[in-house]
């Protein structure tokens, strides 16, 4: 053991000195280790060797010579040291570029030695690791891969020879390594199978020639040999091994001067010598050699597509082949290579010719662009393909002659062209492709994009113009170009789009002179030119081509100074045109020109924002009001554009709040002041200046209908005798109930034209209404139905108002109703104008002022339309007699004459149907063509809406009238006798029927005076007055009955009376006679007769009240709307007086004490007094005077000053809704009983009502005590017996509590309501019922009646301030409360 | 006061009408009234304001020949002021009659102009008049005083503006004749206006119509329509030169309301047939 430890020690101090001290710490540890077995088997001087070959090592890599350390016992076992160090060079070398493959190496050596020593000995092993350290360095992985094939290189080598083979090989290989280790190791690899094919000599060859291209190639040359068995097993097939050996040789003579194609040559030449012999073989080399002269690629390409070649043209054509390649790739190698890889398929379409053609111009080509040469080659199959569909090989030719050409210019159109030249032959054929290459050579000298682009589209825009006409766009493409290409590159990419669109509205003629325009527009700007071109097809629908040429000097015009007010123009012109017509288009530009020259910025906002302006200008009035406005503004512009543009800006504002003369009166007035004071102009037209609102106020703002409504609803319900309700909307009319008026009146100036307007219009309407024009009964017209029947055949009548019915007979109802209109309106304003004198001067003013709005006569071109015209304007001037009756035209002068006639007051709407009628004949007899409606003069009349809302009197009159008449002949066939049942029982079935008998008749004699004269005195106002009075009066004188209603006449002026008086209309007349058996009609109508002149049936009902509502909706109120029925409430028990008095006894006691004190106030002179402060005068004198005549007199005569009473009259108005159903109404009725209580005591007047109640006529208004009524029993019983009822219409009963309280003489008057909240009834909620009961508070007040309202609705913060605003009010969180807190607010109140 | 009153003032010839006063009949009411003094009856003139009430009983008066004695009522008139009283004369009273006595005195018709405007009190000391008593009883001076056959008490009563306040009593509209007028009707008013003012027909026609049609607004916000009588009046102040503007104003417009809305819809209505 001491031996071994001394050993150790010492080949540690061994190592230690040749180890670097820094390494010691880390690695001698390691090291130390594996020395004791490695100084067992080596020895100290083997040791020491190993530690020199690892410190070598370790200088690449430590790991690396760890692993040698480890290793090297087992390597040296097997090759000795000297195989230790050539492995140790080899891991050396590895370790320098990546020591973890050196250490796999190391690892993986000794199982490949063992390998390799299987077959040979040391020396093979030192030549592999030899030959692998020679390799590593420059290139280690192939190293480390010869180093693990090797063994198996060696196992397949070794059959065909032994182990001096192995070793001849492997320096042939070190032979080439030097130059390319790769191909040393494919060399190695591939050697096996080379040996078995060509024997060592073959294998020598091929290596030979493998190191030769190496030297150019060594990726070519491994190619080579891994290839090369498979190369020569097919040599093999065409001739022994010597021929392998010539073609090697013949390669490696090749491959002095051209390595790169040897692969290919070798690889093709089994091939060719198929084909053309060795010889053959070699000429291609030859050749292949040459056109490698130019370039590689295409000599490889020019081998490889070689058999192909010589199949096709022989090995002469490959000669010629190669000629032109070489030829080519003087300009372009790339383009040869593609030429010669296409030409087989290109040979097969064309021939040689055909491909040297082809060569000519891809060669031109590629002097541009080699790309567009090659893309050109590569299409040309495809191409060459479509051509032949077309035509010949010649015609093939001839296209790549004219591509060629024009390559000559521009390549690149070339390229386009043949692409195209298919399409472009199908369609016009070769001489049209010759032209467009014309035309796109011109093109192209200023823009190729531009070409390229016409090319491109030139297919469709053929299709769609012709040639001619693409012809024309190139021109204007080309235009469009010498300023912009990338604008005409545009224009002809949107063409087609565009010609298809222009297509729509013409044919290809309308296309050119679009394009022509546009060319001309083009040489100014072009971008306007496209811009033009974009909007052609919308601007030819709107406006025509001529309208379109307008536009384009528009734009050229505005271009001048910036185009791009001009685009944006154009842009826009459509849209403006819509809105405004050309002229609007024209004015907007004139003043976006102006704006341009100064600011093209705010142009361009101008333009912007013109459409939405338009929009909100086109609310106020038609597009001439627009173009108006916008002329204004051009006349401000001329002072200060800024301001101009400030003005259009607000001008829908303005026209809104002054109307257009305002507008121009503003227009006016910053004109003016741009010029002085430019700052003070835009501030005003920005609204800001306070002269600004000054100025504003000094305009006259037109007339508003709600302004107006109270004076002219009461003028027209004047005129017409009973309530019309005005009302707005769009045009003027009637329905009957209402008469339709505009907003706003802004015909004139001043606002007393305006409210003439206004007054002329309804007057109108009212006239419609008074003179009957709605009464058109077509039975009334049958003389003329039968003329118009003879003439035009019998018309169906359809379930419409009679007088579409009337209309309808005629061939062209149109016609018949304007007539109709014109005359009827004539009619009515003849009568206006002779009832009221001056009104009818201001009609014809107001007539001659519409006059002016009526289209010109001259620009009517239908005849009927134009007659109609003439005759409509004649008649609205109203000067019919001033017209001189000698007019040329005689259906003017018939008309003149016919409309006479209606002249007379008692003419109605069936002598307008007659005379129109008249007219109708005479001109459809004068013109054939069809009729044009003019536009309307007045809304036509409708019956149909009257009908709906009122009936038709004349109708109903003629139906009643035909029912009784029924009756009477089947009264006439009965016994006399059965006439008393009919009475009888109608009696009974009928609530209506009070059948005034004779007697009563005959007795009331004076009283029957009275009914007779207050019918009288009222309808002397109307117009049955005075004229039938004496018919009336023996009606009414009548004691037949059956007589009295004996013609429709007379039903008909009952009816008219009805409505008039009683709001009655017809239609409800009808609905009820139409239930009512015949023999009840006259009953009823006498009973409706009765009505007139007395109060209506629900005033005369005793205790009924008819009130107005206020309706929120129509903004005014609606008469005799609601009905309050006062009745006395029914008592109840007295329990529940008794139990409040019981339960409230302390709150009782303490509120009396209060209230006495409450009591007195108000002084009175109380006259004839015992005693008093003053004497009595009247008192003293009459005593003086009665002692004188000997009278007694009497004692009292002092005047006594006292204050005695309260003056006070209160009302509790209790609401007994559904609503208040359980505590609240327990608490009223508490609080009603303590305050009852309490004011008996205090002495003030009070009284006590409920209301609740069913819909408008029902309102139910319970007397729960009255003024007078003493607090009793009575009272108690019936506030006890107050419950919840129905609804609640607030508004209704607080009016009629007015009414109560308004005849009482008390000082303060007050009206205290109990309430749960929001007023509800049948169609009487939310807005509407706060607003009626708001009114009804504030008549109140107006009457000096105090209110004041207790509520007990917690939720109702949102509505009640709005209520009650006319009124004090509180709200009651906790309804158990109200009893003590109502006396608190009463003395309040009171106080 | 201090002015004595001369009784000439009280004699019968200054009650009575001698020329004709122009009545235009609207129906059969003079018939009616003459059978009314026939048969000794009261008659009750119903009947808006203006409408010819007033004018009819002087006519009537004229045409019966009665002396008439107008009281136009008001709320102080009392019975005294009907009947008569005593006044202090120096150291002496003397009784002077009222009216009413006068009327029942002399056999003449007594008219009570609006008679719902004076005291309770007048009621009760016309009631013995109106039946089949006709007497009047004078509690000074303890006497009843017999009206002669041609006695006629006439009372003008307008429904129009009744008030709940003042209306008559049941039993007081039951004991008279009622005649009701009205306004005229358009020709008959026209004649009128034309001949009490003087004015042209065309004139006169022009107001009536625009009368008619204001009458249309009573119930619509007017109280009472315009009178004939202001219709004469209005004529009157025409015909004497006053601008058609003022004329109308004051007798159309500004008497009928306050309300600026209605006095503008009347001047509307008024334009259409003048050039104001």
């Amino acid at each position: 053991m001491y031996g071994d430890s001394l050993r150790d020690d010492q080949g540690r101090r061994r190592v230690g000195r040749l180890i670097d001290e820094d390494y010691e710490n880390r690695v001698l540890g390691e090291l130390f280790d594996i020395i004791s077995p490695l100084i067992e088997r080596v020895g100290h001087e083997g040791l020491e060797k190993i530690t020199r070959l690892s410190v070598e090592v370790a200088q690449g890599n430590w790991a690396t010579a760890v692993s040698l350390m480890e290793q090297s016992p087992h390597l040296i076992e097997r090759v000795g040291f000297e195989g230790l160090e050539s492995i140790a060079g080899l891991a050396g070398k590895v370790a320098r570029s990546s020591w973890m493959s050196a250490v796999t190496l190391l690892e993986k050596s000794p199982h490949l030695l063992d390998r390799i020593l299987l077959y040979g000995d040391q020396s093979m092993v030192m030549d592999v690791y030899a030959l692998a350290a020679q390799i590593a360095p420059s290139s280690w992985a192939t190293a480390i891969r010869l180093v693990e094939r090797s063994p198996d290189i060696i196992a397949r080598i070794l059959p065909y020879g032994d182990q001096s083979l192995v070793a001849h090989v492997y320096s042939l290989a070190a032979q080439i390594a030097t130059h390319s280790p790769g191909t040393a190791v494919s060399l190695l690899e591939k050697s096996p199978h080379l040996i078995d094919r060509i024997g060592f000599e073959g294998l020598e060859r091929v290596a030979a020639l493998g190191g030769q291209i190496a030297r150019d190639s060594s990726k070519t040359s491994v190619s080579l040999l891994e290839k090369s068995p498979h190369i020569i097993d097919t040599l093999l097939r065409h001739g022994d091994q010597s021929l392998v050996m010539d073609v090697y040789a013949l390669a490696a003579e090749i491959s002095t001067h051209c390595s790169g194609i040897v692969v290919s040559l070798l690889e093709k030449s089994p091939q060719l010598i198929e084909k053309v012999g060795f010889e053959g073989l070699k000429t291609v080399a030859v050749l292949g050699i040459q056109v490698a002269q130019d370039s590689y690629t295409t000599a490889d390409s020019f081998i490889k597509k070689s058999p192909d070649i010589i199949e096709r043209v022989g090995i002469d054509g490959l000669e010629k082949m190669a000629n032109l390649s070489r030829q080519v790739a003087m300009d372009s190698c790339e383009t040869a290579t593609c030429l010669i890889e296409r030409c087989p398929g290109l040979m097969d379409r064309v021939g040689y010719e055909g491909l040297e053609q082809m060569a000519i111009i891809s060669s031109q080509v590629a002097q541009d662009s080699y790309t567009a040469a090659i893309s050109l080659i590569e299409k040309s199959p495809e191409l060459i393909d479509r051509l032949f569909r077309c035509g010949n090989q010649s015609l093939v030719m001839d296209v790549y002659a004219l591509g060629g050409h024009l390559a000559l210019h521009s390549s690149r159109i070339a390229v386009h062209l043949l692409e195209k030249s298919p399409d472009i032959i199908h369609r016009v054929g070769f001489e049209g492709l010759k032209n467009m290459a014309h035309l796109a050579h011109e093109v192209s000298q200023d823009s190729w994009s531009t070409a390229v682009s016409l090319i491109e589209k030139s297919p469709e825009l053929i299709d769609r113009v012709g040639s001619e006409g693409f012809k024309k766009l190139a021109h204007l493409a080309l235009q469009v170009s010498y300023a912009n290409s990338y604008g005409a590159v545009s224009l002809v990419e949107k063409s087609p789009e565009l010609i298809d669109s222009l297509l729509r509205y013409g044919d290809q003629s309308l296309v050119m002179e679009v394009f022509g325009l546009v060319n001309r527009v083009a040489q100014h700007n072009w971008r306007t030119a496209v811009s033009l071109a974009e909007k052609s097809p919308a601007l030819i629908e709107r406006i025509g081509y001529e309208g379109l040429e307008k536009v384009a000097g528009l734009g050229s015009r505005v271009a001048e100074h910036n185009w791009k007010i001009a685009v944006k123009l154009l842009g826009m012109s459509p849209e403006i045109i819509d809105q405004l017509n050309y002229e609007g288009l024209e004015i907007i530009a004139e003043f976006s020109r102006q704006v341009a020259q100064n600011d093209w910025n705010t142009a361009v906002t101008f333009l912007e924002k013109t459409p939405e302006l338009i929009d909100r200008l086109l609310r106020y009035g038609d597009q001439s009001f627009v173009r108006n406005v916008y002329n204004l503004a051009g006349g401000v512009a001329q002072y200060s554009w800024e301001v101009a543009f400030g003005f259009l800006e607000k001008s829908p504002d303005f026209v809104d709040w002054v109307g257009f003369q305002g507008l121009q009166m503003i227009a006016h007035h910053v004109g003016k002041l741009a010029e002085t004071d430019l700052e003070n102009a835009l501030s005003f037209v920005k609204c800001e200046s306070i002269d600004f609102t000054r100025f504003i106020d000094t305009i006259p703002k037109g007339l508003e209908l709600k302004n107006i409504r109270p004076v002219l609803s009461r003028y027209l319900n004047a005129l017409l005798g009973y309530g019309v309700d005005l009302e707005e909307a769009e045009s003027v009319s009637t329905d009957g109930e209402k008469i339709y008026l505009p907003k706003k009146v802004q015909e004139f100036q001043n606002e007393e034209e305006n409210f003439l307007f206004y007054k002329v219009i309804s007057t109108h309407q009212e006239a419609h209404l008074e003179y009957g024009s709605f009464d058109f009964d077509i039975g009334e017209v049958q003389d003329v139905i039968t003329r118009i029947e003879s003439r035009y055949g019998k018309k169906a009548w359809g379930k419409m108002t009679d007088l579409e019915n009337f209309y309808q007979l005629f061939p062209e109802p149109e016609l018949a109703e304007d007539l109709m209109n014109i005359l009827e309106d004539y009619r009515i304003e003849t009568r206006l104008k002779k009832e009221y004198p001056v009104l009818g001067e201001q009609i014809a003013r107001m007539n001659l002022h519409m006059l002016s709005k009526r289209p010109s006569l001259e620009g009517l071109t239908n005849l009927k339309q134009r007659s109609v015209e003439v005759i409509g304007q004649t008649l609205m001037t109203g000067e019919i007699d001033n017209t001189p009756q000698d007019t040329p035209d005689p259906i003017l002068k018939y008309a003149l004459s016919v409309s006479e006639s209606l002249q007379d007051s008692g003419s109605d709407i069936h002598d307008t149907a007659r005379r129109a009628t008249d007219l109708y004949f005479l001109i459809d007899k004068a013109f054939k063509e069809p009729y044009g409606p003019v536009k309307p003069i007045s809304k036509p009349i409708d019956q149909s809406q009257i009908n709906q809302n009122i009936g038709s009197f004349g109708k109903t009159s003629k139906n009643i009238d035909e029912k009784m008449r029924g009756e009477n002949q089947r009264k006439n066939r009965q016994p006399p006798n059965n006439s008393e049942n009919i009475s009888g029982s109608s009696g009974e079935t009928n609530p209506y029927d009070h059948q005034p008998d004779q007697d009563e008749i005959q007795q009331s004699d004076h009283r029957s005076l009275e009914n007779h004269r207050s019918f009288e005195s009222n309808h002397t106002g109307g117009k049955y007055g005075a004229d039938n009075k004496e018919s009336m009066q023996k009606d009414f004188h009548s004691t037949n009955n059956s007589m009295k209603f004996s013609s429709v006449e007379k039903i008909e002026r009952l009816l008219r009376e009805l409505f008039k008086e009683k709001g009655i209309k017809p239609k409800e007349v009808e609905q009820k006679i139409e239930l009512m058996r015949p023999g009840e009609i006259e009953v009823y109508l006498t009973y409706l007769e009765s009505l007139i002149g007395k109060k209506t049936e629900l005033e005369e009902e005793k205790g009924t009240y008819l009130y107005p509502e206020w309706g929120e909706d129509i903004n005014n109120y609606r008469t005799n709307w609601s009905r309050i029925r006062e009745q006395v409430l029914e008592g109840g028990p007295l329990s529940f007086y008794q139990g409040t008095i019981e339960k409230h006894s302390g709150l009782l006691k303490r509120i009396r004490r209060e209230f006495q004190m409450l009591r007195p106030e108000g002084l009175i002179k109380l006259k004839r007094q015992y005693d008093g402060d003053e004497i009595d005068l009247d008192a003293a004198v009459e005593y003086f005077i009665d002692r004188k005549i000997g009278l007694s007199p009497s004692e009292k005569n002092y005047m006594l000053t006292e204050k005695r009473e309260r003056d006070i009259a209160v009302v509790f108005l209790i609401d007994m809704s559904r609503s208040t159903k359980g505590s609240t109404i327990q608490c009223e009725k508490e609080s009603l009983i303590i305050m009852s209580e309490a004011l008996s005591e205090v002495g003030d007047a009070f009284g006590i009502y409920g209301f609740s109640g069913d819909n408008r006529d029902n309102v139910d208004f319970y007397r729960i005590k009255g003024f007078e009524e003493k607090y009793n029993q009575k009272v108690k019983t019936r506030i006890s017996a107050i419950e919840d009822g129905c609804e609640n219409r607030d508004g209704t009963a607080i009016r009629h509590t007015v009414t109560l309280l308004r005849k009482r003489d008390e000082k303060t008057r007050m009206i205290i309501l109990l309430s749960d909240g929001k007023p509800v009834d049948k169609e009487y909620s939310g807005t509407y019922a706060i607003e009626d009961t708001r009114m009804a508070l504030k008549e109140a007040q107006r009457y000096g009646i105090k209110t004041f309202c207790i509520t007990v609705d917690r939720t109702a913060a949102e509505y009640l301030p709005r209520m009650y605003s006319h009124s004090s009010w509180v709200v009651i969180d906790d309804v158990v409360k109200l009893p003590e807190k109502i006396t608190r607010i009463y003395r309040m109140l009171t106080e | 006061m201090h002015e004595p009153i001369e009784s000439r003032k009280y004699e019968n010839g200054s009650f009575e009408i001698k020329d004709e006063p122009f009545y235009l009949p609207q129906g059969d009411e003079v018939e009616l009234f003459e059978a009314a003094y026939e048969n000794k009856l009261p008659v009750m003139l119903n009947g808006p304001t203006g409408c010819g009430k007033t004018r009819l009983v002087e006519h009537m008066a004229w045409k019966l020949k009665r002396p008439l004695y107008t009281v136009a009522c008001h709320d102080d008139l009392s019975a005294n002021d009907l009947t008569g009283r005593y006044i202090i004369k120096g150291d002496e009273v003397e009784w002077i009659d009222g009216p009413l006595l006068m009327a029942v005195n002399n056999g003449g018709i007594s008219y009570l102009d609006e008679i719902v405007e004076a005291r309770k009190d007048v009621t009760v000391v016309i009631h013995p008049l109106t039946d089949h008593r006709r007497y009047l009883p004078v509690e000074k001076r303890g006497k009843i005083f017999h009206a002669p056959k041609d006695f006629m008490l006439v009372i003008s009563y307008n429904p129009n503006y009744q008030s709940v306040l003042k209306e008559l009593k049941p039993s007081t509209k039951q004991r008279f004749v009622c005649i009701n007028l009205g306004w005229p009707n358009e020709e008959l008013e026209t004649r009128i206006v034309h001949q009490e003012a003087g004015v042209d027909e065309d004139m006169a026609g022009r107001l009536v119509k625009s009368a008619n049609r204001i009458r249309n607004l009573v119930h619509q916000g007017l109280e009472e329509g315009v009178s004939t009588r202001e219709l004469v009046y209005a004529a009157l102040l025409l015909k004497s030169g006053v601008s058609t503007r003022n004329s109308l104003y004051s007798t159309v417009i500004d008497p009928l309301t306050h309300d600026s809305d209605l006095k503008k819809s009347i001047e509307e209505i008024l334009k259409n047939y003048f050039h104001v």
